[in-house]
């Protein structure tokens, strides 16, 4: 049984993915809330230039849809390549595959975000995710076409934002 | 006895995880061949034999589902156990793989744990594990 999209349901099926794929622990940043277009914080302001970040995002459709997108620091996704491939965060492996490592996290999130979601007998695909970096990152954007946005702190250090857009023919 | 193993998945991050997973699950392991798509997939299972097949399920060129149904027809490559590793967990999918002969459906994230006790059901039980 279908039910609403919550930021709480995308805040918990990122921190499972992210705990039990990538041993990687998260915690809630600022609360929760509906960034407005004059609200919409800046992820890359301060220290977080455009340019060292990576987005990923990817779609679900089924009896309802949305976009899902996932925005964090490129050390980060250097983090989650060296974790989930079981290399040293400082390998060559792990910054090649920074961007690959993100759009994973993305649909292992989705996967488990539509169970829990859209039901488990639901009838739904999951898109490919498609990943951006450096100045192809435009987070305000992204903010402002979010139906909510979730913010989370990882490892004390990196700050993770994930966004949810809801199809309006679907989920009006 | 050392098992030859095939890792299918066009991420190549998440193969080196499958493969990292393998490594830990206490399973003697021969050697580990990788492939981007089910298309790869069956060119290295025409030239060699493998143990076990570990495939995800949404793929380029050739995904899972055309992976499984491919083997399921082919009278040596039947009887080789594939496990999927998937993201996906409609269960369309999933029943649809089942029927197609799958051994075990791993849904990502998992801990070492879980895959290491279905991997070890998989090559103990002839049947579905």
């Amino acid at each position: 049984m279908p039910r609403a999209l919550s930021p709480e349901i995308v805040e918990r099926s990122l921190t499972v993915t992210l705990e039990d794929a990538a041993f990687v622990f998260v915690e809630s940043s600022p609360p929760h809330a509906a960034p407005t277009e004059s609200e919409a914080p800046e992820l890359s302001a301060g220290d977080l230039p455009a340019a060292d970040l990576i987005a990923a995002d990817l779609s679900i459709r089924g009896p309802q849809s949305c976009t899902l997108s996932l925005v964090v620091p490129r050390g980060f996704g250097v983090l989650l390549a060296a974790n989930l491939m079981g290399v040293a965060p400082d390998s060559p492996d792990a910054d090649q595959a920074a961007l690959d490592a993100v759009g994973e996290i993305l649909n292992m999130t989705s996967g488990t975000l539509a169970e829990h979601w859209l039901g488990n007998g639901a009838s739904y695909e999951l898109g490919t995710p498609v990943v951006t970096a450096g100045a192809d990152v435009q987070p305000a954007a992204l903010q402002s076409r979010a139906t909510f946005t979730v913010h989370l702190l990882a490892e004390d250090a990196y700050p993770i934002q994930a966004m949810a857009s809801f199809a309006p023919e679907t989920c009006a | 006895m050392a098992y030859e193993v095939l890792v299918v998945d066009d991420s190549k991050t998440i193969r080196a995880m499958v493969k990292k997973s393998i490594m830990l699950s206490g399973l003697e392991v021969g050697e580990v061949f990788e492939a981007a798509n089910g298309r790869e997939a069956l060119e290295i299972l025409s030239q060699r034999w493998i143990d076990i097949v570990f495939a995800d399920v949404h793929m380029p060129d050739m995904n899972g589902i055309e992976l499984v149904e491919a083997m399921s027809k082919d009278s040596v490559l039947v009887s080789v156990p594939v496990v999927i590793v998937s993201s996906d967990r409609n269960q369309e999918h999933i029943n649809k793989l089942q029927e197609l002969g799958v051994r075990a459906y791993i849904k990502k994230p998992f801990k070492p744990e879980s895959f290491r006790d279905v991997v070890k059901d998989c090559l103990t039980k002839k049947e579905g594990c």
